[in-house]
């Protein structure tokens, strides 16, 4: 057992050598990695003490915190180029963020998050402090669940689209005339077409809408919070993460296994727990970049493997 | 030691066509290279056209679902919105840009379209 499985946070009272301990943005003689290292970060945690360096991460490198207040950013170094850190570390990267999360309230930092030197990343914990210290308090002792759902769009599609040309008027709110109204030249016959097309589209959201509705009523009376995304694709009918408190993992289980009883006609993908990727809510501000190594929020979803829903919650 | 997680699915091909068709054109950039230039403004410019273009046809809609319209307008409406789209699709082809390529990822906002 190394010391980052110990007890106290997986942290040790003790950081390793090269790791300066309670240095401040503002504090004068930064620490330097050595010419052309960068840092590569892999989570913000609640706790500001070091790490064994027999914890290793991206290409071997030991990993450490970089502490800031009473928090601290799990990193290390990275000699090369971000673009030299291959989908592959994706794994690696995962493995480092739940051992932290084991112990520690962990904000799940984007893979191939780099940052030029240590006084960039002290300048973005100064920065972003206090909506790190809130998200922490917020998803201490918290997972995350995906749930994807796919139901026969298509064909749902297909018997809207006969079932408006068989009776318009039921489906038609505009009246039965109005077919006669638009079809007497290209023009109108043009729209004629594009307000099917409307008026297929939006019973077809609005039964989605409805399914969704039933499918997350089961998940929400266990989850926390969620993020929905419907309709990624016809058939794909909704893309969600749930929020769940770690004691409660096996009742979301168990509305899964309900609901998959209960809705049979739909397909499903569950996957979970995993660190609360898609929750970590920081406000957007632009952050200097050196090297432009480095884009987008300091602390942001991170991939991944089974995909997320990119915002647009409903 | 790890999360002990489970990843479950009864259509598995299924999942992944599904997810990899719901991210065409998800994170691309616009291609604004010396050499293509005119392709990444273009791309950017029709992204915007379009979005105009999708927002008056929504109005259209509506006002025709609303019964609001007298034929010299359905007729006018009609005729606008066909020759925009018959610009659009002749814009697409000069610059070679597919459908799936006019749209733009606004992050936490998710798709322009």
């Amino acid at each position: 057992m190394t010391a980052f499985d110990s007890a106290r946070f997986g942290l040790s009272q003790h950081p390793p050598k090269h790791v300066e301990q309670g240095r401040t943005a503002g504090s004068s003689g930064a620490y330097e990695t050595s010419r052309g290292m960068k840092i590569y970060i892999y989570g913000i945690v609640d706790s500001n003490d070091g790490i064994d360096e027999s914890v290793y991460g991206l290409k071997g490198a030991g990993v450490y915190n970089i502490p800031y207040r009473d928090i601290g950013v799990v990193a290390s170094d990275l000699n090369g180029q971000i673009g030299d850190v291959t989908q592959d570390s994706a794994v690696e990267h995962e493995r480092i963020v739940e051992k932290l999360m084991i112990n520690c309230a962990v904000l799940p930092v984007k893979f191939r998050t780099v940052f030029a030197s240590r006084e960039d990343v002290l300048s973005m914990m100064e920065n972003y402090y206090n909506d790190f210290r809130a998200n922490l308090d917020r998803l201490r002792d918290k997972v995350e669940f995906g749930i994807k759902i796919i139901w026969p769009g298509e064909a749902i599609k297909a018997r809207l689209d006969i079932d408006y040309n068989k009776d318009n008027a039921s489906v038609n709110p505009a009246g039965p005339d109005l077919d006669s109204r638009l079809a007497d030249s290209p023009a109108k016959r043009f729209l004629m077409k594009a307000f099917k097309n409307y008026k297929i589209d939006k019973e077809f959201k609005e039964k989605a809408d409805g399914c969704i509705a039933v499918v997350d009523r089961l998940f929400s009376r266990v989850a926390v919070e969620k993020r929905l995304e419907k309709l990624g694709t016809d058939n794909l009918l909704l893309s969600a993460v749930y929020l769940v408190d770690k004691n409660r993992q096996h009742d979301f289980r168990e509305a899964f296994e309900h609901t998959r009883r209960v809705h049979c006609g739909l397909k499903y993908l569950f996957s979970g727990p995993w660190p609360p990727y898609n929750f970590v809510s920081l406000p957007r501000r632009s952050q200097p970049l050196r090297d432009g190594s480095w884009s987008g929020s300091a602390c942001d979803k991170a991939p991944q493997p089974e995909g997320v829903p990119r915002g647009n919650a409903i | 030691m790890t999360m002990n997680r489970t990843v479950e699915t009864d259509a598995p091909e299924t999942f992944i066509d599904e997810i990899n068709q719901s991210r065409t054109g998800f994170g691309k950039k616009i291609d604004a290279n010396p050499k293509d230039v005119e392709k990444g403004l273009a791309k950017l410019v029709l992204t915007l056209i379009e979005l105009i273009r999708k927002l008056m046809e929504k109005q259209a809609m509506r006002r025709v679902e609303g019964g609001s319209l007298t034929d010299e307008e359905i007729e006018r409406i009609g005729e606008t919105l066909m020759k925009l789209e018959d610009k659009m699709q002749e814009l697409k082809e000069v610059f070679g840009l597919e459908d799936e390529e006019l749209n733009l990822n606004l992050g936490p906002l998710g798709d322009l379209m």
